[in-house]
């Protein structure tokens, strides 16, 4: 049995009497990039904080490859961070940016400046030694921001949504470099961001935090594709996730769930099914199937708007006072398209028990 | 180009009366006893007399009063720094109870009038027997509210972010306030400095109370014994005297004036 990296054993913290995590338990394994996804204000920082030992840990403990921290001062961690607003020291040059930690911490003055230079090759910011960080763009200082982190050579990396200040281009560009750069360098990294698709695009394995309790662990495709419960399925869904109330029928062995804006069926009936014959039913906008070309007859919904995203188009429909967001490719998406149809095969259907919303099954409809 | 020329000749109109004074003193220290009262205007001595600066300096011990005066501007000035970063950092960047209140003190200490702290203070260092000294003249300005006042909105100012990723690198503490807080508050300390020495090295009234022998004078006291003394003042020489007094502030605004406009924007737009 191999020891992981990093550990959380029944982290929680609170502030006064507001419960921010309860009870965190996470396991993440050498080399992994772990990100950590979840809404603005679950708690995500307060996790990096208190890893970093920047906030202290009110139960619990949280473990570096089997070392307890709790007690070890943040300098002593051999952790580094790239914070949100990247924090880089506004009076000095991007070089005593990355040299100041170094020196700080006992190396001399020959190997901070063989460090810093490496560092600076492979992050392409040697121009930049330098500049002051007001001097640099955005993703510059980003960049610089992961320099400082690198030139430490840690243990661990933590990320904080370091992403979110930059504009739609420059992010995935450096998104891509981070996970090149992480695979390059094999550090453990520890990164939290509340966009699901830097999650999905990034994480070696993620876990979905919510009020204060992991909600689901896995590999991104997995947690996307089976979702545990109702807050993981919306919450990786973009715009959002339909949910209707659902019944379920059973005929010759497979099931039928009825719901507003149509009827699915499932071959084999998903064990964990059990005896319900209510649920809820949750679809996202790129998991339903529609057609343009109608029947006379046919059951279909009204067009309320659709909404050019470039090679996809969010079409808002609505159903007898239901409204469904569907995202279908432009180019099958006739001129003044005012009524589609939802084909019943080929959706992917999620059901979710009506009480706690947890997932009872995953199907695509037949 | 008129709308510039224009502001140009306002600056101009606002410059003459200001340093007319200045003008005049320098002018009036460089000329003979005789061509002080002339019935036109003079405005450049005929025979510049430039003994009167050494009978100036001579008159009275102002060697002494000058040494004086750095000595004490420079250690008040230095202790005020001290002191108020210490206190601003603890005030801005630590939890701990009657935080806000001792806060709400600081700020009510800079309505008090300094006058009004006169007598207290006299007889406190009477009391000590510290009169006639240079403790006399420097330990009741050595905590200046009003520089802990600067300083603590200046750190606030300061992102935690910053302070954590300090930690990281291995800095906090003091250390934190010297590599970091410190350096980022460089234009309102240097502001905060500047007018301190102005205000130490120009102070009359103090030095008046406390002090009545020359080892222990100061400039402007030197500078007052001059006028009080001479039954007929001679102008000339306590003009020569007054730039002894005003030149070392006249070179510290020509050499520091870059960072002090700087400064005064920066902590003007900090509030
Ligand atoms: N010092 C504090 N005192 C009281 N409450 C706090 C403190 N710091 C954070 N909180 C609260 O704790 C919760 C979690 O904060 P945290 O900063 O960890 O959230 P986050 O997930 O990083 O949010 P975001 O995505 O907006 O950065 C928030 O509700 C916040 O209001
Ligand atoms: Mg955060």
């Amino acid at each position: 049995m191999t020891i992981p990296a990093l550990r959380f054993a029944g982290v929680g913290k609170s502030y006064g009497a507001t419960k921010i995590l309860d009870d965190l338990n996470l396991e993440i394994a050498e080399g992994e990039f772990f990100v950590l996804l979840g809404p603005s204000g679950c708690g995500k920082t307060t996790v990096l904080r208190m890893t970093a030992g920047l906030q202290p840990v009110d139960r619990g403990e949280i473990y570096l490859r089997d070392n307890p921290l709790s007690g070890v001062p943040p300098e002593r961690r051999n952790i580094a961070m790239v914070f949100q607003d990247y924090a880089l020291y506004p009076h000095m040059t991007v070089y005593h940016n990355m040299a100041f930690g170094l020196r700080r911490h006992g190396h001399g003055r020959a190997e901070a400046d063989a460090r810093i230079r490496k560092t600076a090759a492979l992050l392409g910011i040697q121009p930049l030694l330098e500049r002051r960080p007001h001097e640099l763009s955005g993703g510059q200082q980003q960049r610089v921001a992961l320099g400082r982190a690198i030139v430490r050579d840690p243990a661990l990396y933590l990320m904080d949504e370091p992403l979110s200040n930059l504009d739609a281009q420059v992010r995935a560009g450096v998104r891509t470099e981070i996970k090149e750069l992480q695979r390059r360098l094999g550090v453990t990294t520890l990164y939290v961001t509340h966009d699901q698709i830097e999650a999905l695009t990034l994480a070696d394995r993620m876990a979905v935090l919510n009020e204060g309790r992991i909600q689901q662990v896995g590999p991104p495709l997995d947690v996307y594709r089976a979702p545990a419960n109702e807050f993981v399925a919306s919450f990786l869904a973009t715009p959002k996730l339909n949910l209707f109330d659902g019944t379920i029928e059973r005929v010759d062995g497979a099931v039928l769930v009825r719901t507003a804006i149509g009827t699915f069926r499932s071959p084999n009936p998903p064990s964990a099914l059990g005896g319900r014959t209510a649920v809820r039913v949750g679809l996202r906008p790129e998991e339903i199937k529609v057609s343009f070309a109608l029947r006379e007859g046919e059951p279909s919904l009204a067009i309320r708007l659709l909404e050019p995203l470039g090679s996809q188009v969010l079409a808002i429909a609505e159903r007898d006072g239901a409204d469904v967001t569907i995202s279908v490719p432009a180019d099958a998406v006739p001129e003044k398209a005012e009524r589609l149809g939802v084909v019943p095969a080929g959706c992917v259907v999620h059901l979710f028990d009506r009480d706690d919303g947890v997932a009872v099954a995953h199907f695509r409809s037949a | 180009m008129i709308r510039r020329s224009a502001s140009y000749a306002v600056l101009v109109a606002g410059l003459v009366p200001l340093l007319l004074p200045f003008y005049w003193m320098a002018v009036t220290s460089l000329k003979p006893k005789r061509e002080i009262f002339t019935a036109t205007p003079q405005w450049l001595p005929a025979h510049p007399a430039w003994d009167n600066y050494l009978l100036a300096w001579t008159a009275e011990p102002f060697a002494r009063f000058f040494f004086n005066s750095a000595v004490v501007t420079a250690l008040i000035v230095a202790l005020q720094l001290v002191l108020a970063s210490l206190a601003a950092f603890a005030l801005s960047r630590f939890e701990f109870h009657g935080r806000r209140i001792i806060f709400w003190i600081i700020v009510a200490a800079l309505i008090v009038p300094v006058q009004v702290t006169f007598i207290a203070n006299f007889m406190t260092l009477a009391h000590f027997g510290l009169l006639n000294t240079y403790a006399a003249l420097i330990a009741p300005y050595a905590a200046s509210a009003f520089g802990t006042f600067l300083l603590r909105q200046a750190f606030a100012a300061v992102p935690r972010q910053l302070e954590d990723a300090a930690r990281l690198d291995g800095c906090s503490g003091l250390a934190f306030l010297w590599h970091v807080l410190l350096p980022l508050s460089r234009p309102t300390v240097l502001a905060f400095a500047l007018v301190a020495i102005v205000a130490h090295w120009n102070d009359y009234f103090w030095p008046l109370i406390v002090t009545n022998n020359n080892a222990v004078r100061t400039l402007p006291i030197g500078l007052g014994m001059f006028i009080g003394q001479e039954v007929t003042t001679d102008w000339n020489l306590l003009m020569a005297a007054s730039i002894f007094v005003s030149a070392p502030m006249l070179l510290l605004f020509f050499f520091m004036q870059r960072y002090f406009v700087q400064s005064m924007l920066r902590t003007g737009i900090r509030g």
